[in-house]
């Protein structure tokens, strides 16, 4: 039942773009590529998403901004970007160079900088979707109530739609009780496809100082330690929608991915593991074709959502 | 060095788990680790640093950035100096020749040594802030460094001080102080240094490595002698290579208050000049 690795073509379609294979570097994790440039050719990845975009520059939050966890770590960086002017004009030059495909993550604390930012991007070259950042964690102003209300999750989707013809990915929130009526808020409103999970809330305490750990307070968990609830959440969105899913949270090796992909994620996003295992989004990418190679598989679609229950008969 | 400065932001960065070749215990719980990194070995500049890491289960998840603290070009190796402290050194020191550790680097800015920064070099180390120092020696010697090279040096007794031979091999001029007086005079690292500023040296440029709260003592100590100060930083880090924007700094823009942005110290730093550095 195996295959040639040569069998195995891992390009997929999401959401209208085509990325040459299923593995996206996570928003935030990766900067604007011209660092990880200096390790590896960008090109070899299905797509990078770019650090959070805002429509004026953030200096973002005063340090200690990280704190390591067990299998992970907190990040209140505040989003510190030098705004859409400049990724334009400085940043995507730079990664138009690179034979992959560019998503655009956008924020803002209100639904006019999300439209703005829609429509300055709208027809830039080198600009191949959008992700609508309604999720981070990590800035005051009130747009957590973006990512926690589904009516507003369904405001600013809608924004965004109506101001370009990019492929719109809105990035949820796992700061929900029930994930299913934001994804379905992002698909009522007309998203092409939807990316989940953004990080968990938490924070930590130095006992010796008895001070919280990171200026900000609270902070962003991401890395291993968040994957079983992300794939928990990956599995319910993609169970409620019709549109893409792309799987985020925890994802270290090609078996993390894979779980996602039979979870029912077309895409993954690797994320905080680029920071410890710079080349970990190349043997996910290998370890994924070795994988449907050896099951006989020519494509990552046919294993996308095809988990089972214990016992329950393959279809 | 800007040219080479310049130069070190856009270079390679060379990312694999790596054999360890040979370990030196050099005093108490201070090592020296020599890891085989050809590229590295060939590429790094005095003030760099690498990132390691030493396991796959998560624990420690994160790298930790160590100097480069010298290098074997011919033999291809990588010398990291440490003491083993902490949960992540003492996992570091229990690897023996033949096991692996992995390394991304070279990383960072380095220390600016060219002619026009000042008339005498002087390196002011405190504790394991020695560590970024030997490479910088041998830089200057190679480079048949005609000015006076000294080495300020605080640790916490005469147990603790490491490489001093290897200094003075290089043609470095040392001075020690111990917090007990075990070794050269009792007291602080910038005692010494108050000491050599009041002796009017000419134009002095001042390269500090320590513990945070040395640093800024010598940094007021610089502007208060007019010195030009480069601080090599110790913070908290995440990806080491300007990724992750964990390891801000507050560098000075302007004169107004609000005059100022968040830097990365991996990428902008860790060697900061320390009139731009603003301490909270």
């Amino acid at each position: 039942m195996g295959l040639s690795r040569e069998g195995v073509s891992l390009e997929v379609d999401f959401a209208g773009v085509r990325f040459k294979n299923p593995v996206l570097v996570a928003s935030g994790t990766f900067g604007f590529g011209r660092e990880f440039a200096r390790i590896y050719d960008l090109s070899l990845l299905g797509g990078i998403c770019v650090k959070g975009t805002s429509l004026e520059p953030r200096r973002g939050n005063p340090p200690p901004r990280i704190f390591e966890t067990a299998s992970g770590m907190l990040n209140a960086i505040g989003l510190q970007n030098d705004g859409v002017d400049s990724f334009v004009s400085e940043k995507l030059p730079f990664l138009r160079q690179f034979d992959t495909k560019v998503v655009v993550n956008i924020v803002g604390d209100r639904v006019e900088d999300f439209a703005g930012l829609a429509a300055r991007l709208d027809g830039v070259p080198g600009v191949h979707a959008l992700e609508i950042n309604i999720s981070c964690p990590n800035v005051e102003h009130g747009h957590a109530e973006f990512a926690s209300d589904p009516a507003m999750t369904h405001r600013v989707v809608r924004a965004v739609r109506e101001r370009t013809r990019l492929p719109v990915i809105p990035k949820l929130s796992p700061n929900v009780a029930d994930i299913r009526p934001f994804a379905r808020a992002c698909q009522d409103a007309g998203a092409d496809g939807i990316s989940l999970i953004n990080t968990l809330v938490g924070t930590a305490i130095d006992i010796r100082t008895r001070t919280f750990r990171l200026a900000n307070v609270t902070g962003g968990l991401s890395g291993p330690c968040i994957k079983p609830v992300a794939l928990r959440m990956v599995y319910q969105a993609a169970q409620e929608v019709s549109i893409p899913v792309m799987g985020i949270g925890g994802i270290a090796t090609a078996e993390d991915a894979i779980e996602f992909l039979l979870a029912g994620a077309r895409c993954v996003q690797v994320g905080t593991v680029n920071f410890v295992d710079p080349l970990a989004p190349l043997s996910i990418i290998e370890g994924i074709r070795d994988y449907l190679a050896s099951n006989g598989f020519s494509s990552p679609s046919e294993i996308v959502g095809t988990v089972r229950r214990i016992g329950e008969e393959r279809p | 060095m800007t040219g080479e400065t310049g130069a070190a932001e856009l270079s390679r960065i060379f990312s694999r788990r790596c054999r360890i070749a040979r370990t030196e215990r050099l005093a108490g719980d201070i090592y020296l680790h020599h890891v085989e990194f050809p590229e590295i070995a060939l590429s790094a500049l005095p003030g760099q640093f690498v990132e390691i890491r030493v396991a796959d289960s998560g624990d420690p998840f994160l790298r930790r950035p160590f100097s480069v603290n010298h290098v074997d070009r011919e033999a291809g190796t990588v010398a990291i100096l440490y003491e083993a402290i902490g949960h992540f050194t003492r996992q570091i020191s229990s690897r023996r020749p033949g096991d692996w550790l992995d390394v991304l680097g070279p990383l960072g800015r380095p220390y600016p040594l060219g002619p026009e920064e000042g008339g005498e070099v002087v390196f002011v180390a405190g504790g394991l802030g020695i560590a970024s120092f030997l490479l910088a020696a041998r830089y200057l010697r190679e480079r048949e460094e005609t000015r006076p090279v000294r080495l300020l040096y605080g640790a916490r007794s005469r147990d603790a001080i490491v490489q001093i031979a290897d200094f003075e091999e290089a043609g470095v001029r040392c001075e020690v102080a111990t917090d007990d007086g075990s070794a050269g005079c009792r007291g602080l690292v910038t005692d010494l240094l108050e000491r050599y500023l009041s002796s009017s040296p000419p134009r002095p440029v001042l390269y500090a490595c320590g513990p945070s709260p040395m640093l800024r003592a010598v940094s007021e100590m610089a502007a208060r002698f007019g010195a030009r100060c480069y601080l090599s930083l110790e913070t908290y880090m995440g990806c080491g290579i300007g990724t992750c924007m964990g390891c801000a700094i507050k560098i000075r823009t302007g004169d107004g208050p609000d005059d100022f942005e968040f830097q990365r110290a991996c990428v902008e730093g860790p060697v900061v000049d320390a009139a731009r550095l603003i301490w909270d």
